[in-house]
């Protein structure tokens, strides 16, 4: 027998004390609640547009590309009859915008299919942790396998899990080391990636004196965060894809209380630290630069075709101040 | 009485008469636009059915525990209540008896179960996806039957003869497992004589020996105690269709011997008590939670889990599993399509041995959910609590980590913490040891293993109307049990 014979132990309180825990009542659920931010994603995916609306916005969309595909063609047979130079060239004007619109639209669904995918692959290693499905579990994992077959940087990871597939019979285990090999350096370039975003928006508050325009610039950046770290998990998610992503992190958000995090965030930062006493200024850039930070944590959960598991979930604090840390010596060494 | 009089009185009754049709009808229309649910609670004496009911109702009435529950989650039900069951003969689950003593200052688990009850829970939600946006409110009905659990049993002698199970019972009350449980019914059964003609306190010593039997084999922990209604009789005690027992066949058994006019007694047992109980009950399942007290079986040694598993995998084929397909549909029969096994009293062991616990589950009822899985209904196993005793806690002791569990034990209200035993990660081995050659010939107690029971007293839990309500009762995994079972029919 290769296990060790445990035998049953019963301890009576009165005699051993303990160290007091929470009764039933109050003790955390024992598979470890799942995140509210996670459930908030869970109902916005599960959110379709309304029928009514989903009319509307149907044929309003399909009333516009009609009339502007047949007023192009009107305009373009008028040409060749009247001015047959013009007609032709526009004809191949038309032509040209035709091809790239497919392409842009073919790239736009496959980064929409690929978004698709990583979420199936989160939902179903999320029911195979919570329910104990190995069938679930293994489908994650081949999905993951196929969603990164074609990256060369994870070719050893792939490698190593292969090893560890003889040894690893529970399917859930296997997931957790596929987690640990495949997402570890993800995660790293991710929270790199989201501490740079923080810095470039801290940069930008502090520059721009105009109020509207850092706010454009804060979005712009954030948005480009978003797309970065979709790609770092799993390809390019497309413009659509992004505009997806944005809205699940946005969701995400008012459901967890962004500011309410940033305010514990600041006391240490803003309060304590050099940034508030040198100017306002300086002050609004580290809250803007924590909002993103906490967008950017917030992003990682929402493109990582896992959820946190066996790897430490990124603290939107510890990318900040690394992002701050950084960047902090700058004001100070230039008096 | 003037002949006006009594016209007007035959006016109102057939008015009533006719309005009341009118509304029968209503409500019979109505039922086809809301759907019940048939939910089958199935588990064998003491596997925690009453307490697995009273904990769904609590906690889909006050749902702030159901985090698993994607309607919940989603904000998608508006509320639950009890309604009148559609069964008017059945007595009503006792429900508020239930949580009264489950909510209570120094609370209580409900009293072991006597009689069949039934309870409809009906649920309103908004439906998700595409046409919730455009529907308004639905409603669920929930249907559930709590039952006592011995009468499970019979279900199986619904397809076995006299004779057969005559055989098959006094074969296994030779078993080492069962002989001391047996002595005084072999003294009585040798003292009977099978092919003397019938008389009535032959019949009587005889079924009450029998009774003393499976009594006994009960208190020893064995799960296999057939006829149900000789422990539990509910409101048949005494009738001539309890009072009899197996007996060996004799060659030509005489028209009026003792052993014709018990068997004829065992056929009027099947007809009159096991088929209606069937009928009424078991035949028109939709969804089914098979509950199973693995750990206490453990802990009472390798007899009794062989035993369980035994009867559990004989009594789970007389359900219909399956897919209901449309022919079902339109002749008005159900299958069971989905199909949850779950040991109970998951709130005894720390929850790093849950899954060990579930592969335990799943390996006893594998010939169950292979054939269910072969007729197409969905299956799933899990380790449940529908009312959490315990909290969770690691120490370190003797140089190890022992995560235990602690509550107050229900005999003397103390807090204790508890390790059950170290659960193997292989459950082969386990039922290999408890089902060997025979069935209750398995040794009395685990060679290379150790299991502990212990019962603990409901948790304090301010109830449904006490203080802070707005949670349900404490509990482990009944959320994704639920959503396993009816979420579907939520969605």
């Amino acid at each position: 027998m290769s296990e060790q014979r445990r035998d049953p132990v019963i301890l009576d309180l009165a005699e051993t004390p303990l160290p007091s825990v929470p009764g039933p009542a109050d003790a955390p659920p024992v598979d470890g609640e799942r995140p509210a931010a996670e459930r908030v994603l869970a109902a916005v995916r599960r959110r379709r547009v309304s029928g009514v609306a989903r009319l509307f916005w149907g044929s309003l969309g399909g009333l516009v590309a009609l009339w502007s595909v047949l007023a192009i063609g009107a305009f373009v047979t008028r040409q060749i009859a009247e001015r047959p130079w013009a007609g032709w060239l526009a004809l191949g004007l038309a032509a040209a915008l035709g091809l790239a619109m497919i392409v842009v639209i073919t790239g736009e669904l496959a980064g929409l299919a690929r978004l698709k995918r990583i979420e199936d692959i989160r939902e179903r290693a999320r029911a195979a942790r919570e329910g104990g499905a190995p069938e679930a579990a293994s489908a994650a994992l081949a999905g993951l396998g196929r969603l990164y077959a074609a990256r060369p940087e994870l070719a050893p990871a792939r490698t190593r899990i292969e090893a560890a597939r003889g040894d690893t019979p529970d399917p859930i285990a296997l997931l957790g080391i596929a987690e640990r090999e495949y997402l570890a350096a993800l995660d790293r370039r991710a929270a790199d990636r989201v501490a740079r975003a923080a810095r470039e928006i801290a940069a930008v508050t502090a520059l721009i004196p105009m109020p509207l325009a850092d706010m454009v610039a804060v979005l712009a950046v954030n948005l480009r965060m978003i797309r970065a770290l979709a790609e770092t998990y799993g390809g390019r998610a497309g413009w659509m894809g992004t505009w997806r992503l944005m809205r699940a992190v946005a969701a995400h958000l008012i459901a967890t209380g962004a500011i309410a995090a940033t305010d514990d965030l600041l006391g240490p930062i803003v309060g304590g630290g050099v940034l508030g006493k040198v100017s306002r200024r300086f002050g609004e850039a580290a809250v803007n630069a924590a909002l993103t930070a906490r967008v950017g944590a917030v992003a990682i959960q929402v493109c990582r075709p896992l959820p946190f598991d066996t790897a430490p979930r990124p603290k939107a604090r510890t990318m900040l101040l690394a992002a701050l840390k950084d960047w902090r010596i700058e004001p100070e060494s230039t008096p | 009485m003037g002949i006006g009089e009594s016209a007007a009185n035959l006016a109102t009754s057939l008015a009533d008469g006719i309005l009341g049709g009118i509304e029968r009808a209503g409500h019979e229309a109505a039922s086809w636009f809301e759907p019940g649910l048939r939910l089958g609670v199935t588990g064998l004496s003491g596997a925690g059915k009453t307490v697995f009911i009273t904990a769904l109702v609590a906690s889909l009435t006050v749902r702030g525990r159901m985090r698993l529950l994607s309607a919940e989650a989603e904000g998608r039900i508006l509320g639950a209540m009890l309604n009148p069951q559609p069964d008017r003969e059945v007595p009503r689950f006792a429900y508020e008896a239930h949580i009264a003593d489950l909510a209570k200052a120094a609370p209580d688990w409900p009293d072991s179960t006597r009689q069949v009850s039934q309870l409809r829970l009906s649920i309103r939600y908004r439906r998700g996806g595409f046409l919730g946006s455009l529907a308004g409110a639905s409603t669920l009905h929930l249907d559930i039957i709590d039952y006592p659990g011995e009468w499970l049993l019979d279900l199986p002698l619904m397809e076995t003869d006299y004779a057969a199970w005559s055989a098959e019972a006094l074969k296994l009350a030779e078993t080492p497992a069962r002989r001391d449980a047996a002595a005084a019914w072999h003294a009585a059964l040798a003292a009977a004589d099978p092919s003397a003609p019938h008389d009535e306190p032959t019949a009587e010593t005889l079924a009450a020996a029998w009774t003393g039997y499976l009594a006994a084999s009960r208190t020893a922990g064995l799960a296999a105690l057939a006829p149900g209604r000789f422990l539990m009789p509910g409101d048949l005690a005494g009738s001539p269709a309890l009072t009899f027992a197996p007996l060996p066949r004799p060659d030509r058994p005489a028209p009026a011997s003792l052993w014709t006019e018990l068997e004829k007694r065992y056929e009027a047992y099947k007809r009159v008590v096991v088929k209606p109980f069937f009928r009424d009950h078991f035949a028109r399942l939709d969804r089914q939670v098979v509950l199973v007290d693995v750990l206490g079986a453990l802990a009472r040694g390798p007899r009794a889990l062989g035993d369980l598993t035994a009867t559990m995998a004989e009594t789970l084929t007389c359900f219909r599993h399956g897919r209901t397909g449309w022919l079902d549909r339109l002749m008005g029969g159900r299958r069971i399509d989905r199909l949850l096994f779950a040991a109970s009293k998951a709130d005894h062991l720390h929850h790093d041995q849950h899954p060990r616990l579930i592969a335990l589950t799943e390996a006893m009822l594998a010939e169950a959910a292979r054939r269910a899985a072969y007729r197409g209904a969905e299956i799933r196993a899990t380790a449940l609590a529908a009312v959490r005793a315990t909290s969770e806690q690691e120490i370190t002791r003797e140089g190890r980590r022992l995560a235990l569990v602690r509550g107050y034990r229900l005999e003397d209200r103390k807090e204790i913490a508890v390790f059950p035993g170290g659960l193997p990660a292989d459950p082969a081995r386990l039922l290999a040891t408890a089902a060997c050659a025979a069935p209750g010939e398995a040794p009395p107690d685990w060679p290379d293993a150790s299991f502990a029971s212990v019962r603990f007293a409901p948790p304090r839990w301010a109830g449904p109307d006490g203080g802070g309500a707005v949670d349900g009762p404490p509990h482990v995994r009944l959320d994704a049990a639920l959503e396993f079972l009816i979420g579907d029919r939520l969605e």
